[in-house]
């Protein structure tokens, strides 16, 4: 709110809202910090209150929790025969990441924080 | 492809020299040649050495075998890049994951998971689905979910709303003939809602492997069902 895209959280998510109240709706793609108000937090279906957007800048603090992340961007590369779109370098495939690594201390359940990541692309 | 692809272009590297490709906004964007396959998007040659450890030997061959050979292996490692990466996500406390964009047209280095959707003879209407759509629809993205990683260390996540009851059924097979070697079962209870639960079945699996030939280990694939 306050910036000059919050017309998406007055005016455009909030006619959407008002025309499907059934509807997931999400502020931006990707958004870090989601709504502030308008929406069950539980499933983020509209509430009927105002849409508000938290602009917290979670780049200078660090207890800032991300809600939504993208990536990886991994990209398919050839050392002697480039395609459109490929990336200038080798990138991900360097690592020796088979077979994956799990973490045993992670806090996982509903209760805890969580991230939804979004457009998982390879490219 | 072979209905639109000269025969002299059936392989990989497309039998001719490289298009010279210029970055303009972040990626090698524009491409200039005769080479044909450097029109699709993104090379698949990385993932392929990565998994398959290909040479560009194998990269350059050409011919109805080699172009086969070279789209399997191109297909199938996108799927286990992917599936790599799914796990680990899922082994996170993450309750959402979206893949970015569904189809993609070419064998690529990319991340479609549906072909070419056109009548023509040998495709599908709505687009053929590429094997990590099987992965998607048969483990990735079902709401029990069960993976085993680096050091033996498995898990299994229940992110749907109801407890699960039952039994995990883990066979370590060989990487070289593909036989079992030794087979646990595991009783488990997971509630709904993104639990995880037997992160620590790495104990039981070392123990095993103390009892079997260590050396059956160096190279494991791990195979398990709910």
């Amino acid at each position: 709110m306050g910036t000059r895209t919050e017309i998406y959280a007055t005016f455009v998510m909030t006619i959407v809202s008002e025309e499907d109240m059934t509807r997931i709706i999400w502020p931006s793609s990707p958004s870090s910090n989601g709504w502030k108000t308008g929406v069950n937090t539980l499933d983020g279906r509209p509430n009927g209150n105002a849409l508000t957007t938290d602009e917290t800048d979670g780049a200078h603090n660090s207890s800032f929790h991300v809600l939504e992340i993208h990536g990886p961007y991994w990209h398919g590369w050839s050392q002697t025969h480039p395609a459109v779109n490929g990336p200038l370098n080798q990138t991900i495939f360097e690592k020796d990441i088979f077979p994956p690594s799990f973490h045993e201390d992670i806090q996982v359940g509903p209760e805890f924080s969580n991230t939804f990541v979004s457009k998982r692309v390879w490219w | 492809m072979s209905a639109f692809l000269d025969p002299q272009n059936f392989g990989i590297h497309g039998f001719d020299d490289p298009d010279v490709c210029r970055n303009e906004y972040g990626n090698l964007n524009s491409c200039n040649g005769t080479n044909v396959w450097a029109e699709r998007n993104y090379p698949c040659d990385s993932l392929v050495k990565k998994v398959f450890g290909a040479s560009e030997d194998d990269l350059d061959d050409i011919g109805v075998s080699a172009l086969q050979r070279q789209l399997y292996q191109c297909m199938m490692s996108q799927a286990l890049l992917m599936k790599t990466e799914i796990e680990r996500q899922r082994s996170t406390n993450s309750f959402g994951s979206l893949i970015w964009q569904l189809n993609e047209n070419w064998p690529t280095g990319g991340w479609g998971v549906l072909e070419y959707g056109t009548d023509l003879p040998g495709q599908v209407i709505g687009g053929r689905w590429k094997p990590l759509m099987y992965f998607l629809k048969q483990h990735l993205f079902k709401d029990v979910i069960i993976a085993c990683g680096n050091s033996f260390l498995c898990f299994v996540k229940n992110d749907g709303s109801d407890t699960l009851r039952g039994y995990i059924n883990v066979d370590v097979l060989s990487y070289n003939t593909g036989e079992s070697i030794f087979s646990l079962q595991i009783p488990i209870v997971i509630e709904g809602f993104g639990k995880v639960g037997e992160f620590a079945t790495r104990s039981r699996l070392r123990k095993q492997i103390r009892i079997h030939k260590p050396s059956h280990f160096l190279n494991r694939i791990f195979q398990v069902t709910p």
